[in-house]
């Protein structure tokens, strides 16, 4: 049985292709201007890496911001709820989520069978987020890739107070001024998040064990933060941005599942 | 009659658009409003509310001749006066009553949010005027103040002869009468209240708190009748009380309605009626009993035969208040089966208190008015919250937390933790604005909100009454 799981994020579209309970195929692609160019184009590199077409799949399930415009979905399930069952799936002790994508964070705290019992989402303003790096990145000429790997030199990360990203890039630049290294700039950053992300989530806890997914969760120096201030090691999936499309491809296969929550709650939307 | 559509849409009949339709031309014209945002707003009518129910569609159509009240109101000759939302209950109307039809007394800013926002979608450039004249955006002031500022300064609606200014609730509707006062010479009648209270004093209700607001409203109204010209008596408290009961006892009937597994009507459409009670003016007030009316029989119908917006079996939750300035929040809970049978602000708590036990009708009205809890403490509405949520079998709360309102900073994270530790039901906080839909994305809210859903859902399943069960 061939299941497809699409998460159409804020900065990437990503695609999961399960036969059965294995990864045969996935894709991650930057989202751009149009979703339906980003999930099409997702789709056919998944499907080309195995030689596969599109008619081999018996379901598609879509996740993330762009969930509602993939037509030929099966259904549209919110990306919460398939990060806890993509990070389940892959580690299977996880009670405790951490996501932080493009443009959001989530806390989601998961019971021993990877429903959600609880979470929580920044929704005002996008600090602490994917694109919040992105422009600090920037301002450090930095790239993406090498960010975190240089806050782990730092043995003296600067405070950065401003939550906002504008103002932080001002606090960024007049710091820099003052003749801060940058790695000290950049770890001040990562702890600032870290920070924010452990508040946010502070009254659900972080029980153990804990996942880290999203696309942040390759930075280094986020993840060391988290772990320093939450007192515990974190668990990050080889490629963590896939997460929420996996989730939806098990969603997708998990027909038993899906029909028993329609039949006790009506034709309604229960995802 | 470029109008005449939205108005039958609204529940009007051609020989009340006959009779009003002078007035109804010049408000309009004056408002702006012609034949494309006529057509605009029948299309949100049709798609933002259940049209099946004619006493909803009434009570839209009673909102929309309070709009036209006010506008018109100088101009035909009254005497204005202007209270805050949430009003204390039936002083707009006993200070109506006393005026023979000569004095008109509202909360505007409430009505213009209905008419102006949630019907014509025009509302965004008031309150951006508001803001730029008193309230800057992004600091925790209140929108309904922002549009009141906005609709005088821009001209939409007179400028008062008389302000109730009260911090029963609230100290912003107290400030913006004090710009009012400042920038217009506006008079003011000022009425006190005591906010703070010992937790868990509720539902015990301290007689020197009752005796003291009694005081503020006792002298409030003797003061705006004299500073009116007119003599407060008794007799006209005593008929618009029995009148404002009369309304209180219909949305009780409604509320016990919305007991019904499913719920016959979803509650964005039940705050347009129950409103109607605290804001609309009181000329119009037999036109909101009469849609309330209407929509009593039709709900039982529905009840009777088992249907409403959702299968039978969805969650249920109770919320503050539903966001109303457009349907798109109250659109995306249902989408996501969740049910809504009671917010907080139209819980029947007050009705259960038509006899209050205090001899005159001042204290009889304090007492009602802390009895509600929203005039009283966090602790009152944890109190009545809990109590919603076993009277209506609710599986959580969906607690719309307004992000600018400082009277409600606290409530809904005080409320999360403790129902969710008493009660064991989850709760999600939505922190939005009811009545500016600027400020908070739709599409985050969905995401939350069909999480939450799911969540219910998958307990519902499970029949599991604890969220720390696993």
């Amino acid at each position: 049985m061939f299941v497809c799981g699409l998460d159409i994020g804020a900065a990437t579209t990503k695609a999961v292709i399960l036969n059965d309970d294995k990864i045969i195929s996935y894709a991650v692609l930057p989202t751009g201007q149009s979703v339906k160019r980003a999930v099409d184009k997702v789709i056919d590199e998944a499907l080309r890496k195995e030689r596969l077409n599109i008619s081999v799949f018996d379901s598609v399930f879509s996740t993330g911001y762009g969930r509602h415009s993939v037509n030929f979905a099966d259904r549209a399930v919110s990306e919460i709820i398939c990060h806890a069952r993509g990070a389940h799936f892959l580690f299977p002790s996880v009670r405790t989520v951490i996501d932080i994508g493009g443009q959001d964070s989530k806390i989601i705290a998961l019971d021993g069978d990877g429903n959600v019992n609880n979470f929580v989402m920044n929704d005002k303003c996008a600090a602490g987020t994917g694109r919040f790096i992105e422009v600090m990145a920037n301002v450090l000429e930095v790239s993406i890739e090498e960010i975190g790997k240089l806050s782990l030199l730092s043995l003296n990360p600067c405070s950065i107070s401003s939550t906002c990203t504008v103002f932080a890039e001002s606090e960024i630049v007049s710091l820099r001024a003052k003749g801060e290294p940058r790695e000290n700039l950049i770890a001040g950053l990562h702890k600032g998040i870290a920070l924010r992300t452990i508040t946010m989530g502070h009254h659900i806890g972080f029980s153990k064990d804990v996942v880290f997914t999203g696309g942040v969760a390759k930075n280094a120096g986020v993840k060391k933060f988290l772990e320093t201030i939450i007192g515990t090691k974190i668990l990050v999936p080889e490629e963590p941005q896939i997460v929420g499309a996996l989730g939806a491809a098990l969603l997708a296969k998990a027909e038993n599942f899906k029909r028993e929550v329609v039949l006790q709650t009506g034709p309604g939307p229960p995802y | 009659m470029y109008y005449v559509d939205l108005l039958k849409l609204c529940g009007w009949d051609e020989s009340k658009i006959a009779r009003e339709k002078p007035r109804l031309e010049e408000a309009f014209r004056l408002l702006d409003l012609g034949p494309e945002e006529m057509k605009l707003a029948e299309d949100r009518v049709i798609k933002g509310y259940d049209i099946d129910l004619m006493g909803v569609r009434k009570a839209l159509g009673v909102w929309i001749g309070g709009m036209v009240d006010i506008i018109l109101s100088k101009r035909e000759g009254k005497k204005v006066v202007y209270y805050s939302f949430p009003p204390l209950a039936g002083m707009g109307g006993r200070i109506s009553a006393i005026g023979e039809g000569k004095i008109l007394c509202v909360c505007p800013e409430f009505v213009i949010d209905i008419v102006l926002g949630a019907i014509f979608d025009r509302i965004d450039p008031i309150i951006e005027v508001g803001e730029e004249r008193a309230f800057p955006p992004g600091r925790a002031l209140c929108a309904l103040n922002k549009i009141r500022v906005g609709a005088i300064t821009k001209g939409i609606i007179p400028v008062p002869d008389l302000l109730l200014a009260s911090s029963f609730y609230c100290d912003q509707g107290g400030q913006t009468d004090e710009w009012l006062r400042e920038v217009y010479g506006v008079p003011w009648v000022v009425m006190d209240n005591i906010m703070d209270s010992t937790w868990d004093e509720f539902p015990n209700l301290a007689p020197k708190r009752i005796s003291y607001m009694a005081g503020e409203i006792e002298d409030g109204w003797i003061e705006a009748a004299e500073m009116l010209g007119r003599k407060p008596n008794e007799e006209v408290w005593e008929a618009y009380s029995n009148l404002y009961n009369k309304f209180t006892q219909g949305v009780s009937k409604i509320n016990h309605l919305m007991r019904a597994d499913p719920p016959p009507v979803s509650q964005s459409n039940l705050q347009v009626v129950r409103f109607l009670r605290n804001v609309i003016n009181y000329n119009r007030f037999p036109e909101a009993i009469d849609a309330i009316n209407t929509l009593i029989p039709e709900l039982e119908e529905r009840v009777k035969k088992g249907i409403g917006p959702l299968p039978k079996g969805s969650p249920r939750v109770t919320s503050f208040l539903i966001p109303q300035r457009d349907q798109s929040v109250a659109h995306i809970i249902e989408k996501a089966g969740i049910a809504v049978p009671i917010t907080f602000l139209s819980y029947d708590a007050y009705t259960t208190m038509l006899n209050p036990s205090s001899t005159t009708i001042a204290e009889k009205s304090a007492q009602r008015e802390l009895w509600r809890g929203l005039y009283h403490s966090t602790s009152a509405i944890l109190y009545w919250t809990k109590k919603a949520v076993e009277d209506f079998n609710l599986d959580g709360i969906l607690w719309t937390q307004p992000i600018h309102c400082r009277p409600m900073a606290s409530s809904g994270f005080v409320l999360k933790k403790a129902i969710e530790e008493e009660l064991g039901i989850p709760v999600l906080i939505l922190e939005v604005d009811w009545y500016d839909n600027r400020i908070f994305s739709g599409e985050t809210m969905r995401t939350k909100i069909e999480t939450f859903g799911y969540l219910l859902s998958a307990r519902k399943v499970k029949g599991k009454t604890n969220p720390k069960g696993n």
